[in-house]
């Protein structure tokens, strides 16, 4: 992307495809933790089931 | 071993134990406000919440945190990421570097992000002026403000009672750079510049040698980037040789001023734990657990590096100084030791030795004070929300062995405080030993190895657990710049950090909405030596058990090899 942008691809790693690969990998890691987010409040939201209720 | 060895060590324990407390306190002025500096920078404060649109007084829950963090980093990432791609078309490149490769940039981009500052390229060789400062310096200051602010909350969740929120992720993030990371690192920069440290703008300087041939000799804003790369648990060098570079650590007084920056707030926020809910009594055992562990430790590699390497035994070289291969003479076996268990004990990761070149046994405890998850004082905030994880780990078991609920601090430790806990746990070793297993029966990892045998599966073993534990410091030995490498470390980084803090948040939600529970001749004490034996018998019981297995195969077989005359 940045390559394209500017007009600067200089070699085989520094392309348009790579820069969106590695884009699309850390949106995928940060939705990935949005959605843990969401699965650490669904895990605390169940009932203690089975809770000590000794004194 | 020797008295001075042993006089650096003390000296040392002695200047981080007495800045527990009033550090401590300060922590608590700065982010809850009311100290002289807050007052005084209290317009500023408001300015930025002002252009940034955050209303102060707006406090969160534990998932509106989260999420404001992840926001934060993902723009975060995205910016650093974009300046190391663009570096050769921005101002301040007067050694006109070319950009980054793509994998590259998103290895250091995370790295750097995630306060673990792993470096699979040479600063001076790669970066431009530009990328150190607004890229790689402002990473440090965030990364280890987010720690704190994450600790901070938790803390808030023992604290509060009946509470939905866990403070404001803005609020915190503003106030422990302005208040706490930035009036230190303005403070002890001058001091490293007044110590030889370069600061400057200028291009390398090149210069004629003695024997008539060219050096090119690398400056740079070093100085501004040490002193938050140390403290804030980021570690990264500005030059690729780190704290062994004569101008990143020139004196005795630097390397001195390096390691207590390194542990400084760690140690700090237990007094501020104390102060926050009440007990300033389990603030000084928590450190005293610390200490116990770090000791432990220090003990063994300094012990190790002493003693003469067994493979030079028939080249009859004067070895009475003790191991001395890789490293510096100026810092000598007792300074590089301490050195080196400061940096793997805290999630710093800066080096002034070379790791790889330190005794197997030595390495085995390297690596497990990395392994710990950053209990040893770990990162600023990491190592404390760390610690109180195998807290609640070892007061459920302590609450299962007489039959009643967990308590700690006022608060019921429960069946959702404890799945979380697990869920943070289990996180960096699954990322650590997964990966690592991976890494080490496909070519692409066994390629990039420059050992065999079991040092060879240290120095793999090593990258993903300096990786995981957010720690950065790098075995050598082993070539990283690989695209495998870059991919697989930078998931190994985000595990560690985010797949962690998410459940320490949900956790201090869950307490914070909990009533306080009045102590009982039933409650544990959470101070004396029982917790502490508890609690470190926890750690090494958990992280041990975790870990013994892996360890086996690579430093612990390796020493024995080296026993037995046979190396690799």
């Amino acid at each position: 992307v940045f390559g394209y942008v500017f007009g600067k691809p200089t070699d085989d790693r520094e392309n348009a495809v790579f820069d969106i690969l590695m884009l699309v990998l850390l949106g995928v890691a940060f939705g990935g933790a949005a959605a843990y987010v969401w699965a650490c409040a669904d895990l605390t939201r169940l009932p203690n089931a089975g809770g000590n209720k000794a004194p | 071993m020797t008295w001075q060895g042993w006089l650096q060590i003390a000296v040392f324990a002695a200047l981080i134990t007495a800045v527990v407390k009033p550090l401590g306190g300060y922590i608590v002025r700065s982010v809850d406000g009311g100290g002289r500096v807050q007052r005084a920078f209290e317009p500023l404060e408001r300015g930025l919440y002002r252009l940034a649109g955050v209303d102060p007084a707006q406090e969160q829950s534990w998932i509106e945190y989260a999420l404001a963090l992840l926001c934060f980093h993902l723009v975060g990432i995205a910016a650093l990421y974009g300046l190391l791609r663009l570096q050769q078309l921005l101002p301040l490149n007067p050694q006109q570097m070319d950009a980054m490769s793509p994998d590259l940039a998103l290895n250091t981009a995370v790295s750097f992000a995630t306060n673990t500052s792993w470096q699979s390229y040479g600063g001076e060789t790669t970066l431009s002026y530009l990328s150190q400062m607004a890229g790689i310096t402002v990473q440090s200051f965030m990364s280890g403000a987010v720690g704190i602010a994450v600790a901070l909350a938790l803390v808030r969740g023992f604290a509060r009672r009946s509470a939905k929120y866990i403070g404001n992720f803005w609020v915190d993030l503003t106030r422990i750079t302005l208040y706490l990371l930035l009036p230190i690192c303005v403070v002890t920069a001058l001091i490293m510049i007044w110590q030889g440290v370069p600061q400057t703008l200028s291009p390398y300087v090149s210069a004629t040698t003695l024997d008539g041939t060219k050096q090119v000799i690398a400056l740079g804003p070093v100085a501004s980037q040490k002193v938050i790369a140390v403290m804030s648990g980021d570690g990264g060098g500005f030059f690729n040789a780190n704290s062994a570079h004569p101008f990143e650590n020139p004196t005795a007084l630097t390397g001195l001023v390096q390691m207590l920056l390194i542990f400084v707030i760690g140690v700090a926020l237990t007094n501020t734990l104390g102060r926050m809910v009440g007990d300033q009594r389990h603030g000084w055992a928590l450190f005293a657990a610390m200490a116990v562990l770090f000791m432990a430790g220090l003990a063994v590699v300094y012990g190790s590096e002493a003693q003469p390497n067994p493979a030079f035994a028939p080249f009859h070289l004067d070895q009475t100084a003790g191991n001395m291969e890789g490293k510096e003479v100026r810092f000598g076996v007792g300074q590089s030791s301490l050195f080196a268990t400061v940096s793997t004990a805290s999630s710093d990761g800066a080096v002034d030795s070379m790791h790889d070149s330190f005794a197997p046994l030595s390495g085995l405890v390297l690596m497990a004070n990395m392994m710990l998850d950053e209990v040893i004082v770990g990162g600023p905030g990491s190592g404390l929300f760390s610690i109180l994880l195998f807290v609640i780990v070892a007061v459920f078991a302590a609450g299962l062995m007489i039959g009643r609920t967990p308590e700690y601090i006022g608060k019921k430790i429960e069946a959702n405080e404890v799945k979380m806990t697990m869920l943070a746990l289990l996180s960096v070793p699954a990322a650590i030993l997964g990966v690592a297993a991976v890494a080490a029966v496909i070519p692409a990892g066994t390629g990039g190895l420059s050992n065999a045998g079991p040092h060879g599966f240290s120095e793999l073993l090593y990258a993903y657990t300096s990786g995981a534990a957010t720690n950065g410091s790098a075995f050598a030995g082993l070539s990283a710049n690989t695209p495998f490498y870059n991919l697989t470390l930078a998931a190994a980084m985000f595990i560690g950090r985010f797949l962690v803090i998410v459940p320490v948040l949900c956790i201090a939600g869950t307490l914070g909405a909990k009533h306080l529970v009045p102590a009982s001749s039933g409650t544990l004490p959470t101070y004396g030596t029982l917790f502490v034996g508890l609690l470190v018998g926890t750690i090494v019981i958990v992280g041990g058990l975790t870990f013994f297995p892996a360890l086996a195969l690579g430093p612990a077989a390796e020493h024995f090899a080296l026993q037995s005359g046979l190396t690799y």
